[in-house]
């Protein structure tokens, strides 16, 4: 019972989502959920699109389903979002000069820790 | 000497403390506006008050402009209101325009008849289109344009007396002799 009961909670929110903004396609539904689940909401910080209740969030959701409507690419709307609210949008952030260190540091750190690693078992 | 690398554990130690340490003074609310040294975003409104006129980008052109966005419904703005009518009174050659940002006509019409208009021109942006053309994200935020109508910095929250003093008031400053 209480699995029948949670699996229609899930149901609810997949129902309302697909209501709210309506797909001739299905892949533009797919690239809609993509994108907002990729770009972050501004306000909450470390939440999607997707999932915030944030009046900025709607809009923005409204704004990414009017442009998919016209045609626009996700690259497209990607650039959309950076151009107004830097890479910070991005939940994943892009690899620039920037965030260099970001991505490079953890595959430094496990190459060192190897390092270690083999120097201390060779004793 | 030989012990010396003993010590690397606690070098990388000390390494994380002062990136943890310096983590938490920092503002993860403070994000950059990409649209800092860029021409403003091309727009189309109407005046609030007059709503038949329209506005447009070249508002900025030939003036120091201070652009800030307000609503009636946001809190802070209302906290923030005597700073720009103290600042109105004390630079009246700032070109100060305010968006209204998601506002009806009606209530901010009487939210600035209550209070003071301290606006030169009132962009409406009842749907907040032009408000995402700008990046805002949350309301007030505040915009110094310089002459060429290009965006020199932007002010997330309310501003108060001091970042007045010690940011603003500067940099019009500087744009003026430009």
């Amino acid at each position: 019972m209480r699995y029948f009961l949670l699996s229609l909670i899930f149901c609810v929110s997949y129902c309302s989502a697909a209501d709210l903004y309506p797909f001739h396609s299905e892949q533009k539904e797919k690239l809609f959920q993509q994108l907002t689940q990729e770009l972050r909401c501004v306000v909450c910080q470390n939440e999607n699109l997707s999932s915030s209740n944030a009046t900025i969030a709607a809009d923005l959701r409204q704004k990414i389903y009017m442009l998919l409507k016209n045609n626009h690419s996700s690259h497209f709307i990607k650039k959309y979002m950076t151009a107004r609210y830097g890479n910070f949008v991005l939940l994943k952030p892009p690899f620039i000069q920037a965030t260099f260190f970001l991505w490079i540091f953890p595959f430094v750190m496990l190459a060192a820790g190897i390092w270690v690693y083999f120097r201390a078992i060779r004793k | 000497m030989r012990n010396t690398k003993y010590f690397v554990p606690l070098f990388l130690f000390f390494l994380l403390i002062f990136a943890l340490h310096r983590g938490l003074h920092l503002n993860p609310r403070d994000i950059r506006s990409p649209l800092i040294n860029h021409p403003a975003p091309a727009f189309s409104g109407y005046l609030l008050q007059h709503p038949t006129e329209k506005i447009t980008q070249h508002i900025f052109l030939n003036h120091v402009t201070l652009l800030n966005v307000f609503a009636s419904w946001c809190f802070s703005c209302a906290a923030e209101h005597p700073v720009l009518m103290d600042f109105r009174a004390n630079y009246p050659q700032v070109q100060l325009v305010g968006l209204c940002f998601k506002d009806t006509s009606a209530e901010a019409l009487s939210f600035l008849k209550e209070r003071g208009n301290p606006y030169s021109f009132i962009i409406n942006d009842e749907r907040g289109n032009i408000g995402i053309d700008f990046g805002v994200y949350g309301t007030p935020e505040t915009f110094v344009i310089d002459r060429r109508g290009i965006i020199r910095d932007k002010i997330s929250g309310p501003i108060d007396p001091d970042s007045v003093r010690d940011e603003l008031v500067p940099l019009i400053k500087r744009l003026e002799s430009e």
